[in-house]
């Protein structure tokens, strides 16, 4: 019954994963004469993008601002904030925001991301706005093209961060919050001793996910500045894509696939350990 | 602590976190306002204005301008291909999955799991080998297999415990009058799993609805989903601002939807219970 689902997932995904391991050894282009007959170079590619200077860590300091700033704090830090915040208001406000927070993160990625395009280009309404307060204002994508597209994502994705720990923290006993309260516990005692260690589990779970999904972006960055202006903008997916399908340095682009790879691997390894040890893989029966 | 007391100090309380959530709420609305009074105004600018008028205009020459209708039509080809074939495949595997225990099964989850953390960005320039040497690319057909191969892993994952929570009793017993394994779990188990599918669905559906980097390297010209055709105005220099929110508006509408109508059904915890498991 598995077998035509293995079949595809072999052919669309461990196809590709594998060729994307050998083609990074060779020397393949599209349009150039080696298009069709490329030969094996050894570890030339790898020797070219460990080499200073090849954009290589630049992208990588680049994807690490982004997964920090959009996911971590954007997403991860503000969506518990929200959640805790939300428990305090009242009902109606809390469906409305909740509803907008959610329509943000259900649209089509490039809407979101012609969106914020507009909103921050030269003549667009952060620019009217700053104006009208009297400040000058330039297109951040341009002067600050990491921080516009993760104000971008954080503004997406905050969603999934929060209505996972807005179900978690609905989860923990209001009991024992009153009864610390009873016992003189202050607002953030409360916080980092009872709330925090109960919804732990939660929290690991999304930073996990919230990792792997930023770690992968492409399309939101890409549609904004398309990596720039210069390469300002590109983190490890625009700079493979941009080697591949723009200079056309198909080989070179696996290679740096290969390390985009390897992350996610190390990433999906510790989700596998927290789901088992948490127990969610009931693989014992 | 006097109940007096407490209440007094909770009131104002309240209504800052309250203030809070509105300031909140106004600034998450600000990236929508532009591309919501665009799509309103006759021939708007990339300015935000008050005035200019209001008109349904933008929304009626979308709908009748075949290169739209085009986009839309490619999108939803995409979107629908990959949901029939994702839940059809996920639950054939799934079943096993979940029910013959073996070592095998074992490895099986986690390179499922595995491959749910698969960055497929980075697959592209050999998947896109791979299209152009089979000549399968610029085809719709076979870009939908492509995108069910990115959505099965997820889908299978979450399908095998929707299917856990199925007691085996009640397949038991319709072995016993006769019935096959195929049977089963056509006549028992996929009806008592249809809010666990309708999840799965909406999942695949507004990924593959949304996706924009799968299309942009597979497909080109008419087959192009409205995905690639919004991005193509970007830099386009002329365009109708207007035209183009309407069309952003009208392609944004479907996963909203979708979302709501499969929410209200089977509630928003469920629906998360899907996104935690992923």
């Amino acid at each position: 019954m598995a077998l035509p689902m293995v079949v595809v997932v072999l052919v669309f995904l461990g196809w590709p994963t594998m060729w994307t391991f050998v083609l990074s050894f060779t020397n393949m282009t599209v349009t150039g004469p080696a298009a069709r007959h490329y030969h094996f170079i050894g570890f030339d590619n790898y020797r070219k993008l460990f080499a200073s200077g090849s954009g290589l860590t630049d992208s990588i300091r680049r994807s690490l601002y982004y997964l920090v700033v959009s996911a971590y704090l954007g997403q991860a830090v503000f969506g518990f904030f929200l959640a805790m915040l939300m428990q305090r208001c009242s009902r109606a406000l809390r469906a409305a925001v909740g509803a907008i927070v959610v329509v943000a993160w259900l649209i089509p990625e490039i809407v979101i991301a012609w969106m914020w395009f507009v909103l921050l280009s030269d003549g667009g309404t952060a620019q009217q706005a700053t104006q009208a307060l009297g400040l000058h204002y330039s297109s951040w994508l341009v002067t600050h093209p990491m921080l516009a597209v993760s104000l971008a994502n954080s503004w997406r994705g905050v969603a999934f961060s929060y209505l996972l720990f807005s179900a978690a923290l609905s989860d923990v006993p209001k009991d024992l919050i009153e009864a610390a309260k009873v016992d003189g516990a202050g607002g953030l005692r409360r916080l980092w001793r009872i709330i925090l260690p109960l919804v732990s589990t939660t929290i690991l779970i999304d930073l996990v996910l919230i990792t792997l999904g930023t770690l992968n972006d492409f399309s939101l960055i890409y549609a904004m500045t398309g990596g720039g202006p210069g390469d300002a903008s590109s983190v490890l997916s625009v700079f493979m894509y941009r080697q591949a399908f723009v200079t056309y340095q198909l080989a070179f682009g696996t290679a740096i696939a290969v390390v985009m790879l390897a992350l996610g691997a190390v990433f999906a390894v510790i989700y596998i350990r927290i789901l088992r040890r948490q127990g969610a893989l009931n693989l014992a029966r | 602590m006097s109940t007096r007391h407490r209440t007094r100090r909770r009131v104002p309380r309240k209504t800052l976190a309250n203030l809070a959530l509105i300031m909140i709420g106004v600034v998450f609305l600000v990236p929508f306002v532009w591309l919501v009074a665009a799509a309103f105004q006759p021939h708007p600018t990339l300015q935000l204005t008050g005035g200019g008028g209001f008109t349904f205009s933008n929304f009626t020459s979308v709908v009748g301008a075949g290169s739209f209708r085009t986009a839309l039509g490619s999108s939803l080809y995409l979107a629908i291909g990959t949901t029939v074939f994702t839940t059809t495949l996920a639950i054939l595997a799934a079943y096993p999955l979940s029910r013959f225990g073996s070592r095998l099964q074992r490895w099986f989850v986690f390179v499922l799991i595995f491959l749910t953390g698969l960055p497929i960005i980075a697959l592209m320039i050999p998947a896109y080998d791979f299209y152009v040497t089979a000549n399968l690319i610029n085809s719709k057909f076979w870009t939908v297999w492509f995108l069910t191969a990115t959505s099965l892993p997820f889908a299978t994952w979450i399908g095998r415990a929707f299917i856990d929570a199925v007691p085996r009793e009640l397949e038991e017993s319709a072995w016993v009058d006769g019935s096959s394994r195929w049977g089963s779990l056509a006549r028992i188990v996929v009806p008592l799993i249809l809010p666990g599918i309708s999840v799965m669905a909406v999942y695949t559906f507004v990924n593959a609805w949304s996706n924009f980097f799968i299309p942009l390297i597979l497909l080109q010209g008419s087959n192009e989903p409205a995905a690639v055709t919004i991005y193509g105005y970007f830099s386009q220099y002329g365009v109708d601002y207007g035209h183009v929110a309407a069309f952003a508006l009208v392609y944004s509408l479907p996963p909203v939807l979708l979302f709501l109508l499969v929410s209200r059904w089977v509630g928003r915890g469920f629906m998360l219970g899907g996104a935690m498991k992923g």
